[in-house]
């Protein structure tokens, strides 16, 4: 059970810090990476609570998020770096393309 | 267990520290290419930490997928950015707050979620089974996604040559 809490600690930090780094930063890139450490803590809590509940079914959810979360990265990295070749940066505040 | 329960804490330990250290590392550094680099470390603890939790297949595939794949994708891709660092001013007290209420809200919330009646931690052969049979959607999903990352990296290497 202290493993529980323990691991159920680190993802509460993680996804405490991540949080932050989303907020704060201007940068896609930062943005994602600071996402990433969220989507990290998330899969820690899904692997605690699969542990206490239903392993298996647990288990094929942890390793379709892990696909998505790959699949994801590729997207988001591509249109960053579309975004950066048409703007020359990747500071948010620039990509006003797509304001109504 | 295989490990003695002496160094079977102590790994554990050292495995949330290092995670909590880079994410500290990813949030605060100016360099980008370090931010994603501190990223592939957490992951990596993360993986160590799910293999210590006793699900080493999903910790393996973790640390393929995740880390040996998509967060070295990034920090390529990241190598290609010549990118100025900046953050949004004055916002950080609020950040700051929102950040540690988020992470009292989820400790709280998680750790009062009641045990089931949980079962023997499966196989691999188990897994496979499952995979092919009963879980044959979220398999052909893995596959198309990973297979999009494919098509991404291709799409960016391309986007390079004109």
């Amino acid at each position: 059970m202290n493993m529980v809490l323990g691991s159920i600690g680190v993802a509460a930090v993680l996804f405490a810090l991540g949080a932050y780094g989303a907020i704060t930063h201007r940068s896609v890139i930062r943005m994602l990476i600071s996402l990433e450490l969220m989507f990290n803590a998330v899969l820690l809590l899904l692997v605690v609570l699969a542990l206490l509940r239903a392993p298996l079914d647990g288990y094929i959810l942890a390793m379709t998020v892990i696909a998505l979360a790959s699949s994801e990265i590729g997207v988001v990295v591509s249109i960053v770096v579309l975004l950066f070749r048409r703007l020359g940066s990747t500071d948010v505040t620039q990509a006003k393309t797509l304001k109504g | 267990m295989y490990l003695s329960d002496f160094l079977f804490w102590g790994a554990f330990a050292t495995l949330s520290i290092t995670a909590v250290l880079f994410a500290l590392i990813a949030v605060k550094t100016k360099d980008s290419v370090y931010a994603a680099i501190s990223l592939g470390f957490v992951g990596s603890s993360v993986a160590g930490i799910i293999a210590l939790i006793g699900f080493g297949y999903l910790a393996v595939f973790h640390l393929i997928i995740y880390v040996g794949a998509a967060v070295t994708f990034m920090t390529f891709s990241v190598l290609m950015l010549k990118e100025k660092p900046g953050t949004i001013r004055g916002i950080w007290p609020l950040a700051l707050l929102n950040s540690i209420l988020l992470g009292v809200v989820i400790f709280l919330v998680v750790s009062r979620v009641p045990a089931g009646h949980s079962e023997a931690l499966p196989g691999t052969l188990e897994i496979a089974e499952a995979l092919l049979a009963k879980y044959w959607f979220p398999m052909l999903l893995i596959t198309l996604s990973l297979a999009t990352v494919i098509i991404e990296g291709i799409v960016v290497a391309r986007g390079g040559e004109r």
